[in-house]
């Protein structure tokens, strides 16, 4: 990749849901290997900046850009976005019965390796992947062969959303507060997953609402998101800060 | 429908051929007529085909026997009822001294759900008898080669005997087939049976089949629709004895213009006994699905179970779908639950799948398949299943 091209360079964006605006007008630049997080209070926009990137009907984007690795993102279908190396990470995993957690996998990976003009995965070299994955996530081998996330508790179907970001490997990685909801050993084993996959090709957006995964998780910015927009960006320190502090001084200060 | 123009044309052609067979069933069409969309259990029913069949009298076989029939399931015999009549054509030797043929079965009582049974009466040339005293797994091909047939099948299960049964429908040209199935299981017995319907689009289907369960007897049926550009399922089973089950599992497809529809009528009239009614159907096109579960419980049947579950699935906006549990309940110790739901994709699932790189339709086979899951995961031969997760995947395209 040409080292000036970032991995997600977001101008502008306004989106409305229901003709209600939720985003006005935020811009956001991701270079390769860096981990970003977004952080706000309830109601801010988090979940729909991540739901947009991934393309999820049901938002209107009234203006503004984003762009892939220089691609017109927005102009992407979701798959497409997703073979592209985009992957969103969901804050409630939906339970598909009838849909084979082992089979979803295999083809997600086979989508992807078919638009990249690579050959289908083998079925033993698959197998082999997966289980190291499900190993590092300490995930019952079991859970392959039920429907996706079918019956799984809060925390597996969590551990089984970063298993999919171990095998699929995208290029960048939306984690909408993929924190929630986890016990402190789950947590960890999760940023485990996510700190083994960062390198200089990849890179993170982390959407949370504590600081507590960005304590095994470090990131390189952090931003606040509120009332729609990007009001304060900052290093790590600044999620130490709003641990302490809270929201409120930082809208205050943009109103300011 | 003109019926008194149908019912004409239906009794000119049994005059035509004889006339003598049922003189009662004559009198019972004459006298009550054909089922009409204004009776609550037909009002899904596509019965004005029955105006656009020219001929109720039974077909003759002449074509010789298609090239490909389904391949047969590991350690079952085939029979081959071909046009209504048993085949020794087509039909293994051990089938044939399983079973018998016998006359025609007597009329039915014409009830609500056996009311087009009364073809049959007129028309059918045989039945063929399955007795089991032990164990037997057989399968049965109704075949239609094109004109009406009025196959006739009676099963007839003594205590504690067991028996698998494949029973498929096919046509190998535009048919109608009126088969007439008699089920009795004796106390303790066994019925596993498994109902493919693959007839071809141009094929009018109109189904009876009725059960009599003796004490602890199980009868289990996975039925599968998927041909037939009309089908009509007219179902009464009667769970006699004490502790009798039933499972009535089924699916069914409907694309373009196709109709299919169920009526299944349980009664349980002895203590401790269960029916388990599971359905998925789903609709695509124009097609509409109905399936109506009606369960009566009577005041002789305390710690009875009734459970239904009946889920329907469109596809397009002029696809219809009717589900109709009910429940008619008249002893105070009964555990009954019952539910029907009918809607669209979920969205929230195929954003899921599009999100992990599936491409669109992929992803909607893939949900749709998942939709049919609990109906297709119940037929419990595994060559039998794929053959029907293959056929449905073909139907989900």
């Amino acid at each position: 990749m040409n080292a000036a091209i970032p991995m997600l360079e977001i101008t502008d964006l306004k989106v409305s849901v229901a003709g209600q605006q939720v985003l006005r007008g935020v811009n956001l630049r991701v270079n390769a290997g860096e981990v970003h997080a977004i952080m706000g209070p309830n109601g801010s926009g988090k979940s729909t900046l991540a739901h947009v990137l991934a393309g999820r009907p049901g938002y209107e984007i009234t203006s503004g850009t984003v762009l892939f690795e220089g691609r017109d993102l927005l102009s992407l279908a979701p798959e497409e976005r997703a073979r592209a190396g985009l992957f969103l990470g969901f804050q409630y995993p939906v339970e598909i019965p009838g849909v084979n957690n082992a089979y979803l996998l295999k083809a997600a990976l086979n989508a992807t390796r078919r638009s990249r003009g690579e050959s289908e995965i083998d079925a033993f070299e698959f197998l082999a992947l997966v289980r190291a994955r499900m190993a590092a996530m300490q995930i019952d081998e079991s859970l392959l062969s039920r429907g996706v996330n079918e019956g799984f508790s809060g925390g597996e179907k969590k551990r089984n959303e970063i298993l999919q970001l171990l095998v699929l490997e995208p290029r960048l990685a939306v984690l909408d507060e993929t924190d929630s909801g986890l016990d402190i050993d789950a947590l960890k084993l999760v940023a485990q997953g996510i700190n083994s996959l960062r390198s200089s090709a990849r890179s993170f957006v982390l959407v949370t609402h504590y600081q507590r995964l960005l304590a095994f998780v470090v990131p390189d910015y952090v931003h606040v998101l509120a009332r729609g927009r990007v009001l304060l960006s900052g290093d790590r320190s600044l999620a130490l800060e709003l641990e302490k502090r809270g929201y409120d001084w930082v809208q205050e200060q943009a109103v300011a | 429908m003109n019926s008194a123009a149908t019912i004409e044309r239906i009794l000119g052609d049994y005059e035509h051929q004889g006339g003598a067979r049922s003189a009662v069933a004559a009198r019972a069409l004459l006298e009550k007529g054909l089922p009409a969309v204004r009776d609550e259990r037909w009002r899904h029913a596509n019965l004005r085909v029955l105006d656009q069949i020219p001929n109720f009298a039974p077909h003759a076989t002449v074509q010789a026997l298609p090239a490909k029939l389904p391949p047969l399931a590991p350690g079952f015999l085939r029979l081959l009822i071909r046009d209504g009549r048993r085949s020794t054509v087509g039909s293994d030797g051990d089938a044939l001294k399983a079973t018998r043929v016998a006359p025609a079965a007597a009329p039915l009582n014409p009830s609500h759900e056996t009311h087009l049974s009364v073809l049959g009466d007129l028309f059918a040339n045989e039945s063929t008898v399955i007795e089991v005293r032990e164990h037997l797994a057989l399968e049965v091909i109704l075949l239609g080669d094109g004109g009406a047939s009025y196959p006739q099948l009676d099963i007839k299960l003594a205590p504690g005997a067991r028996v698998e049964l494949i029973e498929r429908q096919l046509s190998s040209a535009p048919s109608f087939l009126c088969p007439r199935i008699g089920v009795t299981l004796g106390d303790g017995a066994t019925l596993n049976h498994y109902r493919l319907q693959k007839c071809e689009r141009g094929t009018v289907l109109f189904e009876t089949l009725t059960a009599i369960l003796g004490a602890g007897s199980r009868y289990d049926v996975r039925q599968v629709g998927l041909g037939s550009g009309t089908a009509r399922t007219s179902a009464l089973l009667q769970l006699k004895g004490r502790d009798a089950q039933l499972r009535w599992t089924a699916l069914a497809t409907g694309s373009g213009e196709q109709r299919a529809d169920t009526l299944l009528r349980t009664e349980h009239h002895a203590p401790g006994t269960r029916t388990e009614e599971l359905f998925r159907g789903l609709a695509a096109g124009q097609s509409r699905i109905s399936f109506s579960a009606d369960a009566y419980v009577d005041a002789k049947a305390p710690g009875s179970v009734v459970r239904q579950s009946l889920r329907g699935l469109i596809e397009e906006r002029g696809a219809e779908i009717d589900l109709r549990p009910r429940l008619a309940i008249h002893t105070d110790d009964v555990q009954a639950t019952h539910g029907a739901t009918t809607g669209q994709l979920d969205e929230a699932l195929l954003f899921y799948l599009l999100s992990r790189g599936l491409d669109r339709d992929s992803a909607r086979v893939l949900l749709k398949r998942a939709f049919l899951g609990d109906a297709l995961s119940a037929i419990d031969l595994p060559a039998l299943r794929a053959e029907a997760e293959l056929a449905a995947a073909g139907e989900l395209k």
